[in-house]
Parts: C-alpha cells; structure tokens; sequence
C-alpha cells in the first residue's frame, strides 16, 4: 500500500516508540531488521539513511526520516485521526505537549537508560550491575519522578487531560523498568503509578509488545 | 503583552529562545535568575520551571520550559511575521524537526560536556576531565564530519531556508569558538564554516550578541 517501513530492532526502545505510534494511528508497517550486534546500523547501506547510525529509520512513500521524536511528531500530524489526534492543532496546548516531550528527552530518559542498562542489559550479557551507578540513576530518576508527581495531581496526562505523543514516549522505557526493582520509584508515587498502569495498558502498545513476544518465539 | 524569559543573557539555552524571538520580533523582558547563587534551584524558581533549570517563560496564562519547545511555540505562533522558521511543506517541516532532534540529542550533549570541563568548572577553581572533553572533542569531530556532508547537499540543516534547526545552533557553536577555543572543528571544515558565517551574521543574532556583551 503506502510502502511504509521502520528500519530498527525490537530491543531499541527508539524503534518501540515509532512502532506505537503507528499502530495508534492504525498503520500498516514492515519492519526492517537492522543487527545491532554486528554493527550494522554503523556500515553502508544504513548509514546512508541515517548518518549517526542510529536506529530507527522511517520511510514512508519513498520519504526517510531518522530521530523518533521528530518521526513520531511529523505521523501525529499527518495521520491524526480526527477527533483522536495525539497532538493538539491549537498552537498553546501543543506548546506545552512539546514541553513534556523534550522533558521525556532531556530528564527522564537519560537516567532511565542508565538503569536499564544496569539491571536488564549487562545482566543479559551476562555482566554484573554496577550499584553504584544504580544508586546514583536511581536518585536521578527519583527526582524527575517527584516533578511528574506533582504535574499528574494536576494533569491527568503529563501534556493535557487527554493522552498524548508526550506520554507515549515513555512507554518503552517504563515498561523496562516495571519488570525490575526499580519499579518502587513508580510504585511508590500513587499518580505516577496511576499514570503508568494507565498507559502501559493501551492497546496499541499491547501490539508492540504481541510483536515482540512473536519475534522471541 | 510582553513575554517573560527567566534566566541570563550569557546561558545557551535561554539564547536559543531569545534569538527565535528576536528573528520574530517579539518583545521580551528578560528576568534575571542568579545561577551562580543558585537561585534556580530554590522554591519560588521551582514552581516556574520544576527541574531547577533556565528558561522559563511567561506570555500570559502560558507558562512553558524546555527552551526548543518554547521556539517551536513562538515560530509556530508568529508563523505569519517576519522569517518562516518552520518550514512550508509538510516534509520541509519533518526535515526541521528532524535537524532539531539532531541539535538536542547528538551535538548538543558533548557540546556541554566539552564546555563543561574545559571552561566552567576551571572557572569555578575545580579541575576539569581533560580525557573526557578530549573524548567528546573526538566524537563531536564525527558527528561534524555528518554536517559537513549534510551542508555539502543544502545551504541550511534543514533545506534551502533558515530554520530552527539551525538556530538552535547558535549558541552551543558560539560557545565552542570563544570561550571552548575550538573554533578549528568549524573553520576546518569548508561547508559548516561558510554556514556558520552565514547564521552567526544574522542581524538578530547579532543583537543577541550586543545584548549579552559579548
């Protein structure tokens, strides 16, 4: 049909947030493989999609884009279904939906990542976790959590009342974190986990997770 | 109503916001916020901008933080005055966002860092990690060899116009050139120089630069 395709891997929470935002939308997609281990996303031909070499890549009717959260923002506006949109048309309300979206960005992922490292990937690879810099990302995302917090006491969803491109940024990553000890830092805060349960429940990410489930099979 | 920029004239990210106002020419008070005392980092600050950082603005009810969402804001919403910062086409504008993506996630981090410890810890009396502002000095080589080629296609980041995405670049450039002393990764290479020489000509960046006394 449109030809659409993701250029990513299924362990690449880049790749998952593209994905749920397609399926949010209703796309049809193909996933294109792209082998992280063996370096591939480093080497011709992919790098001339993307010349950080990162993934993912989006193509859709022979356009590419690479960086998820400018992916993600230029679908929603694209594709939004009416009445349904994840973006706000009114410039002010989308202002602030852009301010969560670099908070997801700039504050919470990065210590996130560093968590995740430590307690799902080198243990995968079969190396220790540092606790020390457990402890210390632990502290970090503690801190981002208490602001998030008190904006959901106020806000049912961290951009609007309604749900948003600004909350589905962090799918991936919580959905990490929830099967790990560090799930005490959501756990722990009642609109925060209110939050979380509640979109970690969307049937759209339901779908990226069915796809992952598939691909381990 | 004139919108309120909390934060100093000399910090990156509150520059970014107050180039984009100026190409827009919106007017603008900027409220100081005394880094250097912390004051940022204090209740009344917090309850403006909730991670302890500079800017924040006020333009009304609207209160905003995260300074590349605020230009998206105000280039979206003087999209009619003075230069298109955004993009016309639907495409031209994911270019955009996708430059400005870029700028944030891979210039933007080692930037800082090399900053960071060659210029303000020093500056604080504390030493600097020379062996990690030489590893990102490195990597910021890399990822400028991608803008060389990038520029190499197209006159800006993002197409043939100036944009956001290059604008967002103002700040974090001027910083390596003066007070980082790097100006060599640009004026090394023939495409970033010619643009960089071009966008740091702008005349609102130019009185952007006045204004901060530089």
């Amino acid at each position: 049909m449109a030809g659409r395709k993701v250029y990513g891997t299924l362990n690449s929470p880049a790749t998952l947030k593209v994905l749920a935002c397609l399926f949010e939308h209703d796309l049809d997609v193909e996933l294109v493989p792209v082998n992280l281990d063996a370096g591939e996303h480093k080497k011709k031909p992919f790098v001339s999609m993307n010349p950080f070499g990162q993934v993912p890549v989006y193509e859709d009717g022979g356009i590419k884009q690479f960086e998820s959260r400018a992916i993600i923002r230029s679908m929603s506006f694209e594709y939004g279904k009416k009445g349904e949109e994840l973006i706000f048309w009114d410039d002010r309300k989308q202002a602030v939906v852009a301010n969560w979206i670099d908070v997801e960005g700039h504050q919470f992922e990065p210590p996130a990542l560093k968590l995740i490292n430590e307690m799902v990937i080198k243990p995968k690879n079969g190396l220790a976790p540092d606790q020390g810099v457990v402890a210390e990302a632990e502290a970090e995302l503690g801190n981002v959590l208490d602001v998030y917090e008190a904006r959901l006491a106020k806000s049912k969803y961290l951009g609007s009342d309604r749900y948003t491109i600004a909350d589905m940024l962090h799918l991936p990553n919580l959905q990490s974190l929830v099967g790990t000890t560090a799930k005490k830092l959501i756990e722990s805060r009642p609109h925060v986990k209110a939050w979380c349960s509640q979109i970690l429940a969307r049937p759209a990410w339901g779908k990226v997770l069915e796809m992952k489930r598939k691909a381990q099979a | 109503m004139v919108v309120k920029v909390y934060g100093t004239v000399r910090s990156a990210c509150v520059q970014r916001v107050l180039a984009c106002l100026l190409e827009k020419e919106v007017d603008f008070d900027v409220v100081h916020v005394d880094l250097e005392a912390g004051e940022q980092k204090r209740p009344e600050f917090l309850v403006l901008q909730p991670f302890g950082q500079v800017p924040a603005i006020e333009d009304g009810y609207l209160k905003l933080y995260e300074s590349r969402a605020i230009i998206k804001y105000y280039a979206a919403k003087y999209a009619d005055h003075g230069p298109n910062l955004l993009g016309s086409s639907l495409e031209e504008r994911a270019l955009v966002d996708q430059w400005l993506e870029v700028e944030a996630h891979n210039f933007n981090d080692l930037v800082y860092t090399l900053v960071l410890q060659l210029v303000i810890l020093p500056r604080m009396g504390k030493p600097g990690d020379l062996a990690l502002a030489h590893s990102c000095e490195q990597k910021l080589e890399t990822v400028l060899d991608v803008y060389e080629q990038r520029l190499s296609k197209s006159s800006y980041l993002a197409g043939e116009t100036f944009s956001l995405a290059d604008l967002s670049h103002l700040p974090g450039i001027r910083y390596l050139m003066n007070e980082a002393k790097m100006g060599n990764l640009v004026t090394e290479r023939k495409n970033v120089n010619a643009w960089w020489e071009d966008i740091s000509n702008r005349p609102a960046w130019k009185k952007l630069m006045q204004l901060a006394g530089h």
